[in-house]
């Protein structure tokens, strides 16, 4: 298969691999090295209070508050790859129903679809999210009588709230020319219904660009919850996220260089993963390709 | 002409399919907000005609004459604008849920293109299994599937293969598969051997003439090849510009043509042996757009018989230009839709190189003015 000859997307494969073990391996690390993610090591801050760098006992350093940073990573990871991972899934699943649907049946529901995509992708995103989260995350009840929960839930959903139309519109497209193809009309002519040639007929032919877009979609999503993390508005403190550990680092960069630089690397390389894993599958499931 | 009860076939018998004055135009719009119909194109006009069970007739015209319109609107595929269509003695024409999927079952359709008719994601299995499926036929699903493969000449250990890995003889083998799972009697063959390799054209034809023997099936078959349509056909309707203009018995058509059109047509068939010194009717000017057909008969323009009549290159006989001429039986089953029928000595060929290019497309451009 071409996709094991890509050698950057292999790279990109085995990565992310090892990043789902360390994300698994997260209570494992901390039993290792004795540190909880929250646990607080005075001694690895001085007396202005600012951290100690890396040594033999905390590889890549303790925060301001003394906390293990490898630690922190590994939960970190957790975050990450939940959120890139579910996020991606719902707005692929709303997205690929919704675009399924308007590219189908066109006609007043194509324009209700298309038109309701459009007006989300042209939302400022980053400042309705910021709403949102925290108009919904300024109380323990959440909002909607309690029904979306501040944290992980309401992070999730916002970041799917604002990339199903990216897969929508990818879907129409690709169902509009599809749905004229001799192939449907030979399914209409055995007496298919609608629900089978959507399902059975089309949805087939579109797996490839779904899985391309998703893989693509993820490092953005995972940007994103980094963003919401660093305004302070993504998980919880309680909970380590790479994005808040930047954040926190912001404040004491000039002294604590390590604060920054692993959490730093860690995003840049997932994201840079994620993309290029997308790029290896786009080019291997190409169907002209294969022929 | 009568409406009600569709017309008995050539040979007397009742029809298995028949349509009346069937209609169908798509209309042209234009705007991007507030789309306004600007005009529509004559996809099919006023077209009748009906096919007796077990025959196979044969439906020749020249590319965006109707021909493929006509198929689907048969297989009801597209709705027709106006007209009828009576099957097995029944209305058709505007069936719905239950009672069409019934009508479904017993009318299938062969594709043009055996690599946009298979869908590339599913197996041959899945491909010639689905009318099972749909239907809920009983019974051992696979096993009927690999007894038609078999019959269409696949080999039944193909059954999870996909399309790709097939040649276009082949897959055109499982689509016409896929259209016998279901036992119709009518089948419409949209062109299904246009797009194969002439050594494969044979196959495919001796194919559906073979299970048509077997399964005594009715063939609606659509060509623009009109040696294969003499091969296969009891009957010849031949189309232009969406209006049948000729239907006769296959002999007659090819060996008496009356319509000059018809004439034309056969004339420009390149023969195997000896057509070198052969002349044949070249027709100047080009075939009119359908979305703005000509006044009258939609042939005038071009027709070499209505310069004979006027005895002028440059004119045409006045009820030519104005009225358009019905399909009507000028000996028993050879209907013709022509104000002066071809007559014995008539010089179409000495006829079609007097007309100049720019009389025909001053003819066109008064009778679409």
């Amino acid at each position: 298969m071409r996709f094991r000859r890509d050698r950057w997307a292999m790279a990109s494969l085995v990565f992310i691999g090892l990043l789902v073990i360390l994300a698994f391996a997260a209570p494992l690390i901390a039993t290792i090295s004795g540190h909880g993610p929250n646990e607080l090591f005075r001694d690895m801050t001085d007396d202005f209070g600012l951290p100690k760098g890396p040594n033999g006992s905390f590889w890549f350093g303790a925060d301001g508050s003394g906390r293990d940073v490898l630690v922190r990573i590994a939960y970190g990871a957790r975050v990450s790859l939940i959120v890139g991972v579910v996020a991606t899934g719902v707005a692929v699943l709303i997205g690929v129903t919704l675009g399924l649907i308007a590219g189908y049946r066109g006609g007043v529901i194509d324009t209700l679809i298309s038109r309701t995509a459009d007006i989300v992708l042209s939302l400022p995103l980053l400042l309705f999210a910021i709403g949102i989260v925290t108009a919904c995350g300024s109380s323990r009840e959440g909002c909607f009588g309690g029904t979306v929960q501040p944290g992980l839930t309401l992070v999730i959903i916002v970041i799917a709230l604002f990339s199903w139309p990216y897969v929508a519109k990818i879907v129409r497209g690709a169902v509009l020319s599809l749905r004229e193809r001799e192939f449907v009309e030979a399914s209409r002519s055995v007496g298919a219904g609608d629900l089978t040639i959507m399902f059975r007929e089309i949805l087939p032919n579109l797996v490839s660009v779904i899985i391309v877009y998703a893989s693509l979609l993820v490092p953005q999503n995972i940007l994103f919850e980094a963003y919401l993390s660093f305004l302070g508005l993504g998980v919880p403190d309680s909970t380590p996220s790479w994005g808040r550990m930047i954040s926190d680092a912001s404040d004491i960069f000039d002294v604590a260089w390590w604060l920054m630089l692993f959490p730093g690397i860690f995003l840049l390389l997932t994201v840079l993963a994620f993309n290029l894993l997308g790029d290896g599958l786009r080019d291997a499931l190409d169907p002209k390709a294969d022929r | 002409m009568s409406t009600e009860s569709p017309a008995p076939a050539a040979n007397g018998v009742e029809p298995l399919v028949a349509v009346r004055n069937l209609v169908k135009r798509f209309p042209i719009t234009r705007g991007i907000l507030f789309q306004r119909q600007i005009g529509a194109v004559h996809a099919v006009e006023d077209l009748s005609l009906s096919i007796a069970p077990g025959e196979t007739l044969g439906l020749v015209g020249e590319s965006g004459c109707g021909k493929s319109t006509t198929a689907r609107l048969m297989a009801r595929l597209l709705e027709p604008t106006s007209g009828s269509i009576h099957f097995e003695g029944e209305d058709i024409t505007h069936l719905a849920g239950r009672a069409m999927q019934h009508v479904r079952r017993r009318v299938q359709i062969v594709f043009q293109d055996p690599y946009a008719s298979l869908n590339p994601r599913q197996s041959v299995g899945q491909i010639i299994g689905a009318p099972l499926r749909i239907h809920h036929v009983e019974g051992d699903r696979r096993k009927r599937v690999q007894e038609l493969m078999e019959q269409t000449g696949l080999n039944p250990e193909h059954y999870n293969r996909y399309p790709h890995e097939f040649s276009g003889g082949q897959r055109q083998r499982i689509g016409i598969a896929r259209a016998l799972a279901l036992n119709p009697s009518l089948i419409v063959c949209d062109e299904p051997v246009s797009a194969l390799d002439v050594s494969i054209q044979a196959q495919i034809v001796s194919l559906l003439t073979d299970l048509q023997r077997e399964h005594s099936l009715t063939y609606l078959f659509i060509s623009h090849d009109l040696g294969v349509v003499r091969h296969v056909s009891d009957r010849v309707a031949v189309m232009y510009l969406g209006r049948l203009v000729e239907l006769t018995d296959r002999d007659t058509l090819y060996e008496n043509p009356r319509h000059p059109y018809t004439a034309a047509l056969i004339s420009a068939v390149p023969h195997g042996t000896g057509s070198s010194g052969r002349r044949r009717i070249v027709l100047q000017g080009d075939v009119p757009s359908p979305a703005n057909p000509p006044a009258g008969c939609p042939f005038h323009p071009r027709c070499p018989k209505a310069r004979i009549i006027s005895g002028d290159p440059a004119v045409v006989p006045e009820r030519c230009a104005t009225e358009v001429p019905q399909a009507a039986e000028i000996t028993p089953g050879h209907q013709v839709a022509c104000w002066y029928p071809l007559e014995p000595g008539d010089d179409l060929i000495a006829a079609a190189e007097a007309m100049a290019p720019e009389t025909v497309e001053q003819a066109e451009e008064a009778a679409t003015a």
